[in-house]
């Protein structure tokens, strides 16, 4: 049985690793990235089919980061649609408008609540033969 | 009044010269007919002694004509009239004795030879006087070979010194006109053009010397009076104007005032947004680590390093207040005159672990001239240790940072105000150079381009608010192929 793929692109360590062991909780496979540059280059070497390298059912993706940021990676993902999450600290309102235009399917404020993630996740990414809920 | 000076000078030159030739040219003709009128009357005496001489000659013998000549010329010189009128037998033969020859040269007098009265200047022998002499021949019926003639002549010297007495009383009175001239010509100028011509000068002074509400007088139709009034309508558009700037600046200081009060509103709109930004992902770790604490299902061994994450992230926000408040405070108490390359040699010295350990080579140039500014020198060590610290994390494989100060003349930018000079420190890195789109942000507050939790994006903001607050304000060059130079730049203070 596979597991559904998220991509989580986040720059902070502590708060990566948190994702990382909630969701893989939850039971999905998690690839952590750092910045929209490094999730650009997973994106485009699962498109191409390298190994160990499965195509993400969902994006998780921080806004502010370095070299590339959430909004870019949004902008990328228009090439190969994906549902992505924001989860990012402090948005305006135009960055907010951009995200929506470029396709975001939801958005969350940190500090976020790990259950309201947990049901965004699995409205956008179910598990197959799964109860709702926890595993 | 110095053109009118001239121009005067040189009509009183024209006039002078004229009435010098008008002089001469009369003077001349006077003399010509005083000359005509003497040879006339010369003639006329020689025409009336001519046939009483002929007369006597031919009924009494030789020596009764002489005696005739004689005694006249005797009658004439009792009279003091010899120097008038002289009269003289001469025979106009070459041997004739020295009492009876002619005081012309026999040449001069061939004409008279054929019968003709012949008139010429001749310069008498004994005194040097020129003297008008007619020759008027005589018939006397005997030896063709001989020719008689009365001579008649008078002294030109009374007249001379009539002459050289006009001459001298016309030099006189030309002298004495263009004197007179010169000093009428002064006052006229002095009344007519020097008086108003100053009171024009010194309302343009006033008028340059900012004084617009000065105005000159000048009742005159003439072209200073058109220039007066051009000068005061000048300052009066000068005043308008002046007014209208005056305006212009208050509005534009009003409308400036509001722009920063907006600006200053937008500035909180970025910091406010930065903060909640900043804050978020810590808020967000601890609060995760507490989800999943309480869901129970961490192991007991992971208790330890959550306790310990939420600790890191409870100084992560320690730190952005501590920031924050930097940022805020305004302390301009201990600003004091220092010398930047001292400053700059401890900021170095600071960092010199630092940058060794980063393989970074540091050194500090300048020096040669003071360089001296009023600041606080804790804030400006912390701008140059925060331009090294950015340096040397642009070179994670090493390189070399050059802090070096001198002291330059410039234009402030946003200023129209003339070059001043400035003490300006560059921190020169031989890095990878600024990508354009950071260059135009990365003096916002919490813009950065380190992963979160390396830095909050202050640094930047922090020292330019710094350098501004002195004063100042920080240059930034870079590129690809010549690295990162940031340049301070300080008002120098002087003495």
């Amino acid at each position: 049985m596979t597991r559904p793929c998220i991509l989580v692109v986040e720059d902070d360590d502590a708060f990566r690793e948190i994702l990382e062991t909630k969701l893989t909780a939850e039971g999905y496979d998690v690839v952590p990235v750092t910045d929209g540059l490094d999730a650009m280059q997973y994106l485009a070497e699962a498109r191409a089919g390298a190994p160990k390298h499965p195509a993400p059912d969902l994006l998780i993706t921080d806004i502010y980061m370095p070299r590339s940021s959430g909004i870019d990676l949004l902008a990328y993902t228009r090439l190969w649609p994906v549902a992505t999450i924001v989860v990012t600290g402090f948005m305006t309102q135009e960055t907010l408008d951009e995200a929506h235009a470029l396709g975001a399917a939801a958005y969350l404020r940190k500090p976020i609540k790990l259950d309201a993630l947990c049901a965004t996740v699995r409205r956008l990414a179910p598990i197959p033969n799964a109860s709702p809920g926890r595993r | 009044v110095r053109l009118t000076a001239k121009l005067v000078a040189a009509w009183l030159v024209a006039i002078a010269i004229l009435a010098l030739l008008f002089g001469r040219r009369e003077l001349g003709r006077q003399t010509a007919e005083f000359e005509a009128r003497r040879e006339a009357s010369q003639q006329a005496v020689g025409r009336l002694f001519r046939p009483i001489i002929a007369r006597t000659w031919r009924n009494e013998g030789e020596a009764s004509a002489m005696y005739v000549v004689a005694y006249t010329r005797q009658l004439m010189a009792d009279q003091h009239l010899d120097n008038e009128l002289a009269l003289r037998w001469v025979w106009l033969d070459r041997d004739a004795p020295a009492s009876s020859s002619p005081m012309a040269s026999l040449q001069a007098l061939s004409a008279v030879l054929s019968g003709k009265e012949v008139t010429r200047h001749v310069a008498d022998q004994r005194t040097g006087v020129e003297r008008l002499v007619t020759y008027v021949p005589v018939a006397l019926g005997m030896d063709p070979d001989r020719t008689g003639a009365l001579e008649i002549s008078s002294s030109l010297e009374p007249f001379h010194q009539f002459e050289a007495a006009t001459r001298q009383r016309l030099f006189a009175t030309i002298a004495i006109g263009v004197a007179a001239l010169v000093i009428l010509s002064g006052l006229i100028g002095a009344w007519v053009v020097a008086r108003p011509v100053r009171r024009l000068v010194a309302t343009a002074r006033a008028i340059g010397d900012g004084d617009l509400s000065a105005r000159v007088d000048l009742r005159q139709r003439d072209e200073l009076g058109r220039l007066a009034g051009a000068m005061n309508g000048m300052a009066d558009r000068l005043a308008d104007a002046q007014d209208r700037v005056a305006q212009e600046t208050e509005a534009r200081i009003r409308a400036l005032e509001q722009l920063r009060h907006g600006d200053r509103l937008s500035t909180l709109g970025r910091l406010a947004s930065g903060v909640a930004h900043e804050l978020g992902t810590p808020l967000a770790v601890i609060s995760g680590r507490a989800q999943l604490l309480a869901e129970g299902s961490v192991g007991a061994s992971k208790l330890q390093q959550y306790a310990r994450s939420i600790e890191h992230q409870v100084e992560r926000m320690s730190d952005i207040a501590r920031q924050l408040t930097d940022f805020a405070r305004r302390d301009t108490r201990k600003h004091a005159p220092h010398d930047m390359v001292a400053l700059a040699r401890d900021a170095s010295d600071m960092m010199g672990a630092l940058s060794t350990k980063a393989r970074v080579q540091l050194e500090v140039t300048g020096g040669d001239a003071p360089a001296i500014a009023v600041v606080s020198p804790t804030q400006i060590q912390q701008v140059l240790s925060n331009l090294i610290v950015n340096a040397v994390q642009a070179m994670p494989t090493g390189g070399r940072i050059a802090v070096d100060v001198r002291v330059e003349a410039a234009a402030a930018p946003a200023s129209s105000g003339p070059p001043r000079r400035w003490v300006c420190t560059r921190v020169t890195d031989t890095g990878p150079g600024i990508p354009r789109d950071v260059q135009e942000r990365m003096f916002e507050p919490f813009f950065t381009t380190k992963r979160s939790g390396e830095g909050m994006g202050l640094g930047l903001a922090i020292s330019q608010e710094i350098v501004l607050e002195h004063g100042g304000w920080i240059a930034v060059d870079s590129g690809p192929d010549r690295g990162t130079s940031f340049a301070i730049y300080l008002p120098e203070h002087a003495g």
